[in-house]
């Protein structure tokens, strides 16, 4: 199975090659129907990789827009989603490259209810509730992942956030399978270093 | 969660690996009895069955190993599970036009385009002939007349804000 294949599995509303070619000769009805199918993961992509919102939207109009200008060249047979993962990974690297993006505004991203924000270390004589310990996680977690290398970050993302294959990582990458584990360890522990005191608190 | 592939070397075979800038050295194979990049490996489900063995073994054996592991996983737990707010729905990206709706859209202000010339140019050479008293050319003349005029303001702001967006070979 390519990685084409797999992640495109996701795409569960059925075969989109007739969508594509529907949407090549000018359907809107058909373009419409692909913008929903995918905006949704094409941003949190981007918002996981670059961190905040502003950024993650503009990332996802232009890889939108790129995905539609070559339409044409886009092998209809294949499944959209890998595709457009790819121009989201250049996009965001672009914008890495270009200018430092903004710091995390990424507190404010979560659909999370609950309101603690606070970046403070854990304070280990308040007997704090699993869930509250677990919610404070994620978030220190994702505002981690702002220290992290590009390339770092964007291997923790792919596989702890989007939940892909080493397989699927390494073709979207381009690189080993072996380069995959390697360097996503590297990565998970230098996370590990960076939230180190909320997962002592949960770990004991 | 994946299915288990083979996808490291045996960590004696396994070469020396380099660390990405900024991580923490892996623990030697000589410490650990395993090179620590399986643990990512043995977590995600991707090693070969000597390899899991391995790793399983270590992690009985060193209680330092078994707190990495166990942190390794809470970390990929709390990724996995946090859940992001998507954008509001005004602010979705938008749809770029198709051809046929660029196309129609510009055969569309240019019929309009020329229709209004065209009937400037004729009051104009109305007027000019003396033909028509002031009030025949008002009426005649005010509607296509005020219409240049506004498309020509709307020309301006419109080739003023191309110059810095991004985003106008798209609409909502």
């Amino acid at each position: 199975m390519s990685v084409d294949d797999a992640v495109g599995r996701t795409d569960a509303n059925g075969p989109e090659t007739e969508l594509v070619c529907r949407a090549r000769r000018g359907d809107r009805a058909a373009r419409e129907e692909l913008v929903l199918r995918h905006r949704r993961q094409v941003y949190f992509l981007a918002l996981q990789l670059l961190g905040n919102a502003d950024d993650a939207l503009d990332v996802s109009q232009d890889a939108m827009l790129r995905f539609f200008t070559n339409l044409n060249r886009f092998d209809a047979e294949r499944p959209v989603r890998p595709w457009l993962f790819r121009i989201v990974r250049n996009l965001a690297l672009d914008l890495f490259r270009r200018r430092k993006v903004r710091q995390s505004e990424s507190l404010d991203t979560y659909d999370d209810e609950e309101g603690e924000r606070s970046i403070d270390p854990p304070d280990p004589s308040v007997d704090l509730d699993r869930d509250l310990m677990q919610s404070q996680l994620r978030r220190r977690l994702f505002a981690a992942l702002n220290q992290l290398t590009p390339m770092q970050r964007e291997i923790v993302v792919l596989r702890d956030y989007q939940d892909l294959s080493y397989q699927e990582i390494a073709e979207l990458l381009e690189i080993p399978l072996g380069t995959v584990m390697s360097r996503l360890h590297g990565a998970r522990q230098r996370l590990r270093l960076l939230v180190e005191g909320d997962l002592r608190a949960l770990a004991t | 969660m994946p299915e288990p592939t083979r996808t490291a070397e045996p960590s004696s075979t396994t070469p020396a690996r380099t660390n990405p800038a900024g991580t923490t050295p892996a623990r030697s194979p000589d410490r650990t009895g395993i090179d620590e990049t399986l643990l990512s490996g043995y977590l995600d489900g991707n090693l070969s069955q000597l390899d899991s063995q391995r790793v399983r073994l270590r992690l009985e054996e060193d209680a330092e190993l078994r707190l990495t592991f166990l942190q390794l996983s809470l970390l990929r737990e709390a990724a996995l599970a946090t859940r992001f707010a998507p954008p509001a729905e005004i602010d979705w990206p938008e749809l770029p036009q198709s051809l046929p709706s660029s196309y129609s859209r510009l055969a569309g202000w240019l019929l309009v385009t020329g229709w209004v010339l065209l009937l400037v140019v004729i009051g104009l050479g109305e007027l000019l002939s003396g033909r028509h008293g002031w009030l025949e050319l008002v009426l005649f003349l005010g509607l296509p007349g005020g219409l240049v005029l506004l498309f020509f303001s709307v020309l301006l702001d419109r080739l003023k804000s191309l110059k810095t967006d991004r985003y106008c070979g798209v609409e909502r």
